[in-house]
């Protein structure tokens, strides 16, 4: 049975020279279309070399009263209420490194050292002041974050930490006080 | 020498050469009077039945850091409004009453620094209460408040999931909105939120369950025994966006109270540009 022949058949002539090189065109123009929507996705994504050293001003910051809640635990605070906020602290840390790809570990010193004696001796009333600086600082940050992720993150970390404040007016004995319970006062710490 | 087909001997029938040709020819024709043909009117909309009034589609709204900001001002109107009926219902206790009157007044102070944040970026102020969550949350729910076995229990419960759907929404928003700056000052609001609601459920259940919630501690119920929700100062390690559940009123007769959830603002919640009050 014949067929007529095919393009597929015929010689490369000058028809069939147009057609591979407007294939050609398409997987170019194709590929330029991949390599355009990853950029248009992933431009909103990427953090800048400034939102990096933000966030990782805040992890250390994280891992900070991490250490701090540790250290007021062995110096014998009460155990359960400590080590969850302990344990909480780490986790906003693993949650900045899971945004940043940094790795959760080290601490801020500076912050530390001034710290450390204050938990040791007064716990729950230098927990408060960490905490409602914690919570100042990282809302401070959300006005130099621009992706949307990782400002949800931040977000939910000053939510928290908030709360904090709040259980540790608590267990001080000002639960009732409306003005510490509700104010946040502290001052943010400073960026770098 | 040219041999013919004879023609005239056979049948008056179409072949098939005929028919495509005449058929052609006649689809072509109609297609040309069609196209010159006069349009003489009349309605070629689909048929109705009944009277009802034609329905008349909403605008497009567009969603903008603007729009959110309204949204959440709305919303602080919305829960002063909830508190204010109930503190006219008797639904709080002294001491209470005392934090409720303190929350109110951040309420509308907070609805005042939206407001102003709002027209700072060309947008206008909305200081009224959210229709949409009013009809199906705060009317609802002080229905069943008001008519309830034990209303101080039901006020309190009702405060503290109002708070926290406030917290949740402005944490919630952060992901919505596209300016940092209003981020920030969302959050700072958000974190006020957030400590109304813990302070709320510290001075409720705290000296019986404890701060933390079920997900931090496998002691922690998450109902009481007669399946009220239990609030939490510290219910999850990352503050949360999810719904709010609510329970309140008296038992009816099916044994049941009435409940449901509050939730964050989304698109039918959304106080668009083209709304005003």
């Amino acid at each position: 049975m014949n067929q007529s022949p095919t393009a597929t058949d015929t010689p490369d002539t000058e028809h069939d020279g147009l057609r591979r090189r407007l294939m050609a065109g398409g997987l170019a123009a194709a590929a330029l279309g991949v390599l355009g929507s990853r950029t248009a996705s992933a431009a909103p994504n990427e953090l800048s070399a400034r939102e990096m050293e933000l966030l990782r001003f805040a992890q250390l910051l994280e891992l900070t009263a991490r250490d701090l809640y540790d250290a007021a635990t062995a110096a014998g605070a009460p155990g359960p209420l400590w080590e969850a906020m302990s344990e909480q602290h780490e986790a906003y840390a693993q949650a900045i490194a899971s945004i940043t790809g940094l790795s959760a570990t080290g601490r801020n010193d500076a912050v530390y050292d001034a710290q450390v004696d204050g938990f040791r001796t007064d716990s729950v009333l230098a927990a408060h002041a960490l905490e409602s600086a914690a919570a100042a600082t990282h809302t401070e940050l959300l006005a130099h974050i621009t992706q949307a992720h990782a400002a949800e993150v931040i977000a939910s970390i000053v939510s928290s930490e908030s709360r904090h404040c709040v259980v540790l007016a608590d267990v001080a004995g000002l639960g009732t006080n409306l003005d510490i319970n509700l104010i946040n006062s502290a001052d943010p710490l400073e960026l770098p | 020498m040219i041999r013919r087909r004879p023609t005239t001997d056979t049948p008056a029938g179409i072949d098939r050469r005929t028919m495509l040709r005449n058929g052609g020819l006649a689809v072509g024709v109609g297609a040309l009077l069609s196209a010159c043909a006069k349009n003489f009117g009349g309605d070629t909309a689909p048929g109705r039945v009944g009277v009802a009034d034609e329905a008349t589609s909403l605008p497009d709204g567009e969603i903008n850091d603007v729009v959110l900001v309204r949204t959440m001002q709305s919303l602080e109107h919305s829960v002063a409004e909830a508190l204010r009926l109930m503190t006219e219902a008797g639904g709080y206790s002294a001491a209470l009453q005392t934090y409720v009157d303190r929350f109110a007044a951040d309420h509308a102070a907070n609805g005042a620094a939206l407001g102003a944040l709002a027209e700072a970026n060309g947008g206008e102020s909305y200081a009224c209460p959210n229709t949409w969550f009013m009809s199906r949350y705060v009317e609802p729910m002080y229905g069943a408040v008001a008519s309830s076995d034990d209303v101080q229990r039901d006020c309190r419960a009702a405060t503290h999931a109002l708070e926290t759907m406030l917290a949740h929404s402005y944490q919630f928003l952060v992901g919505l909105t596209t300016e940092p700056e209003h981020r920030r000052q969302m959050m700072l609001l958000g974190a006020s939120a957030a400590r109304r609601s813990a302070m709320l459920a510290a001075q409720a259940s705290a000296g019986t369950h404890g701060y933390l919630g079920p997900s931090l501690n496998a002691e922690a119920p998450e109902t009481d025994g007669l399946g009220f929700p239990i609030p939490y100062a510290v219910p999850s390690t990352f503050g949360r966006v999810d719904q709010v559940p609510v329970v309140v009123g008296a038992v009816d007769d099916e044994g049941s109270r009435f409940s449901t959830t509050l939730q964050t603002p989304a698109e039918n919640t959304f106080v668009y540009d083209y709304l005003s009050c």
